[in-house]
């Protein structure tokens, strides 16, 4: 049986306590399994550590892909405490966008320098291999992984995934890009703004009719106002990419730390008015810790 | 050398490098473009341009990857680059600064900006 699992479906930082129960406090993680004990990790934000209790206790060697969707804190603050990476015999292979002047391993490591943290990331005792990848299209364990930038400060890949018949999009942070119908395409004219591609248009073209699209949508419309430049996006504007590109499920990920259980309702609710409004009859999900969505 | 170039043009999308060579070769340049990112580096040195316009997020290679190479190899580490992206956050500019880029333009500006920014190096 496949599946979606989260495990940590809150931004920026972890936000545990009783107003963000039902939602989950936790920050990025989710389960892509595949069947038959095979599984991909997105991101290791402190969901992971709950993720690593859940193998502890099937008790089988562990051999996983871990894609980290960009090297922010919250999308990686849990690998310290992943248990299964201390056991040998264990294997994980981390992919992600690396930067020009540091190796994805440099990255991860020093999060756990001796000032940060008393064990270093060459103390864990599974075995760790470190794969950069960049926009395009790749094949692990025989699963078709097409991988896109985001507008998000830094590198920040969104990635798809095909398994089976079925398609799974994690966007766990990406802002709306940028519109500008000024540009032209003529060259004659210097005072013409220069031709340049509709981004937006191409992120639809990524997830068009994609089975799960599993999305950012941490602001409400009037709170982007003022958070331009965050990178992040207002669920208004996920919800149209969704609809632009016949999404089958979209989720709305990412919350941000200050909504409680009720504001991230909310916000499903509008979004789901949105949608209806459309007249289409897309599902749509806000992201809970636990929640389990089925690929069969 | 008969293959020497004033402006190369680094860019994953085939239709900006058209409207570059228009534009460019226009104002009296000679120009040259590619999508091959990985062979990037390898087309400076055939083609020895005097400035580099560089995207920076193309697949298989990312433009910062490429800059990075460039400063390290000799004949490369002095060449002006102009950095032209869809990337407009500010730590973005700082980290190609840091790497050695000369200018930073977020996509898309007026055609005259860029030639005038081309003016600056050559």
């Amino acid at each position: 049986m496949a599946y979606v699992k989260f495990w940590g479906v809150r931004g920026s930082i972890p936000t545990p306590g009783p107003s963000t129960s039902r939602y989950g406090g936790n920050t990025p993680c989710v389960e892509l399994n595949l069947g038959d004990d095979n599984f991909f990790i997105l991101d290791a934000g402190s969901g992971i550590r709950e993720l690593g209790q859940h193998l502890l206790k099937q008790g089988k060697p562990v051999k996983s892909h871990i894609f980290i969707s960009h090297m922010h804190w919250d999308h990686i603050q849990g690998i310290p405490f992943f248990v299964p990476a201390y056991i040998p015999g264990n294997k994980f292979v981390f992919h992600g966008a690396q930067e020009a002047d540091l190796s994805l391993e440099d990255i991860l490591a020093d999060q756990m320098n001796p000032i940060n943290f008393p064990v270093q990331i060459t103390e864990m005792s599974s075995k760790f291999e470190f794969e950069p990848m960049y926009e395009g299209e790749y094949k692990f364990e025989g699963i078709k992984v097409e991988a896109m930038y985001l507008n998000h400060p830094g590198y920040a890949l969104g990635y798809k995934f095909h398994i089976n018949n079925k398609t799974v999009v994690y966007i766990s942070d990406n802002e709306p890009y940028p519109v500008h119908p000024e540009a032209t395409q003529d060259t004659d004219n210097p005072d013409q703004i220069l031709f340049v591609e509709d981004s937006n248009q191409r992120l639809i073209n990524f997830v068009k009719d994609v089975d799960v699209l599993i999305h950012d949508a941490q602001y409400t419309p009037e709170e982007y106002k003022s958070k331009v430049q965050w990178g992040h996006s207002p669920y208004d504007y996920t919800v149209k990419i969704a609809l632009g590109a016949k999404v089958k499920t979209l989720v709305l990920f990412h919350h941000d730390p200050v909504h409680d259980d009720a504001f991230v309702d909310k916000i499903i609710e509008a979004a789901k008015k949105i949608s209806w409004q459309a007249g289409s009859n897309m599902q749509i999900l806000g992201a809970q810790e636990g929640m389990q969505i089925s690929l069969d | 050398m008969s293959d020497s170039v004033d402006i190369l043009v680094i860019d994953d999308n085939d239709v900006l490098l058209e409207y570059m060579t228009d534009l460019l070769s226009q104002k009296g340049f000679t120009v040259k473009t590619t999508t091959d990112s990985m062979a990037a580096v390898d087309t400076m040195l055939k083609t020895n341009p005097k400035v580099v316009i560089l995207d920076i997020m193309m697949p298989q290679l990312d433009g910062y990857s490429i800059l990075r190479r460039m400063r390290d190899q000799k004949s490369l580490a002095n060449v002006p680059v102009i950095i032209y992206t869809g990337k407009s956050f500010p730590i973005d500019e700082k980290k190609a600064r840091n790497l050695g880029a000369n200018s930073y333009l977020v996509k898309p500006v007026k055609g005259s900006v860029i030639v005038e920014e081309v003016k600056k190096y050559i």
